[in-house]
């Protein structure tokens, strides 16, 4: 019995909850109620397993993929894998808003897959005039990302449902992801809360957000153009000469507001934390020293301007 | 003899068909005998997301599935009649992976 492995893991129901078990199918066994610490054990591997499977949970929503040869499938997820990251994000983008679910869920795969957060998948989300799937891509994406990329905040979640949400299989994620959304019934914050996720998942995520998680985003995008412009202008008052030139005073143009844009995303300021988000809007790595000196020469030319958009 | 069989199913496939009982107001059983392959249960999941319950050819499917294996008609069929202009599941799925695997193709030629 040690050797075998769990083909499946139902979640806890009821007051099994507090006992700390869980129903445990081994092949070829009849299925026992196991201890909390050898579900520990058990956790591991699934989420191993999760890490390979992430097309595999897209084909609940698109039951298409589900029946779409795997030979096809492989052959899409090979080439992908050779797409530049801006190239996997247009690509998204454009089977987004052509509902092209499929291709969408395909490409949310690859994303997720290479540690780009949703958040950075649109340009710009009308999330009030949603479709209801556009909400079930949107939320399922959020989820998947939530589950490849924060196995450990199982510990966290209430319910038991939310538990196996994260840690069953590709199935059971479909299913509880499904139970969720509620067929586009269940507000954000209503999923946000049952899921206990955090201010840095929120901010991660697109569409899964709080009230004042959504509306500090929605200022963001807001003052952004103003703020880009408020650093265009300070970057034109410098001389240009042969070691800075155009090129690089639009590089600096650029690598300073997407700071500015993670700055906002992350309330601690930590700038190890905003290097890190750095590096997932742009796929471009940077210091935690960098972003200190240049957040310092952005916040002292919003200062200039009359406000400091950097809270 | 039925060509799709619950208990063969995965848990996918189970919940369509646990689904679409529920929305066609039947028995499980008139589902998965009702189906000829598991892409069309698939199929009218899909299909009655896309026209939900009150609409006509919501009414027309969910009909069919009430059948179950003693109507000739298939799924399919009676999708095409319910609504001539609508581009089934697979259909479209099958076209935009073609799409998308061109695309891929052309990149790496490139």
């Amino acid at each position: 019995m040690q050797g075998s492995t769990p083909t499946a893991v139902a979640p806890l129901r009821g007051d099994a909850a507090q006992h700390e078990t869980i129903l445990v199918y081994f092949p070829d066994e009849v299925p026992a109620w196991k201890e909390t610490d050898e579900l520990r054990r058990w956790q591991a591997p699934a989420i191993a397993t999760v890490t390979n499977t992430t097309y595999a949970a897209f084909a609940a929503f698109a039951p298409a993929l589900h029946v779409t040869p795997p030979e096809i499938l492989s052959e899409i997820v090979r080439r992908l894998a050779s797409l530049d990251r801006e190239s996997v994000i247009r690509r998204y983008r454009a089977a987004y808003s052509e509902e092209k679910w499929s291709v969408a869920y395909l490409m949310a795969g690859e994303l997720i897959a290479r540690g780009i957060p949703p958040c950075f998948w649109h340009e710009a989300l009308a999330l009030d005039s949603l479709t209801v799937r556009q909400k079930e891509a949107l939320t399922l994406a959020d989820l998947a990302w939530l589950r490849r990329r924060h196995p450990d905040h199982v510990s966290a979640v209430r319910y038991q449902r939310g538990k196996a949400l994260l840690t069953g299989n590709e199935a059971v994620f479909g299913r509880e992801a499904a139970f969720l959304f509620y067929q586009g019934q269940r507000p954000a914050w209503k999923i946000v809360g049952t899921l206990s996720m955090t201010l840095p998942q929120q901010w991660e995520s697109a569409y899964l957000r709080s009230t004042p998680v959504r509306r500090e985003a929605e200022v963001t995008a807001t003052l952004s153009a103003r703020v880009r412009q408020a650093l265009h202008d300070d970057l034109q008052t410098i001389r240009r000469t042969s070691t800075f030139n155009e090129n690089d005073a639009n590089e600096s143009l650029s690598r300073r507001h997407a700071l500015w844009h993670c700055s906002r995303m992350v309330k601690s300021g930590s700038p190890t934390e905003i290097a890190m988000r750095y590096e997932q809007m742009t796929g471009n790595p940077i210091t935690r020293q960098t972003v200190a000196k240049q957040l310092e020469k952005v916040r002292s030319v919003l200062q200039r301007k009359g406000r400091d958009f950097m809270e | 003899m039925p060509k799709v069989k619950f208990s063969e199913l995965d848990l996918t496939g189970k919940r369509a068909v646990l689904w679409l009982a529920d929305e066609a107001e039947t028995l499980t059983q008139y589902i998965v005998t009702a189906a000829s392959h598991v892409g069309e249960i698939f199929e009218s999941v899909c299909f009655m997301k896309d026209f939900p319950k009150g609409n006509a050819a919501h009414t027309t499917l969910a009909n069919r599935l009430r059948l179950g294996g003693t109507s000739t008609e298939s799924i399919l069929d009676c999708i095409r009649s319910a609504a001539p202009a609508y581009r089934p599941l697979g259909e479209r799925t099958e076209a935009e992976l073609d799409e998308l695997l061109a695309d891929l193709q052309s990149v790496a030629f490139h």
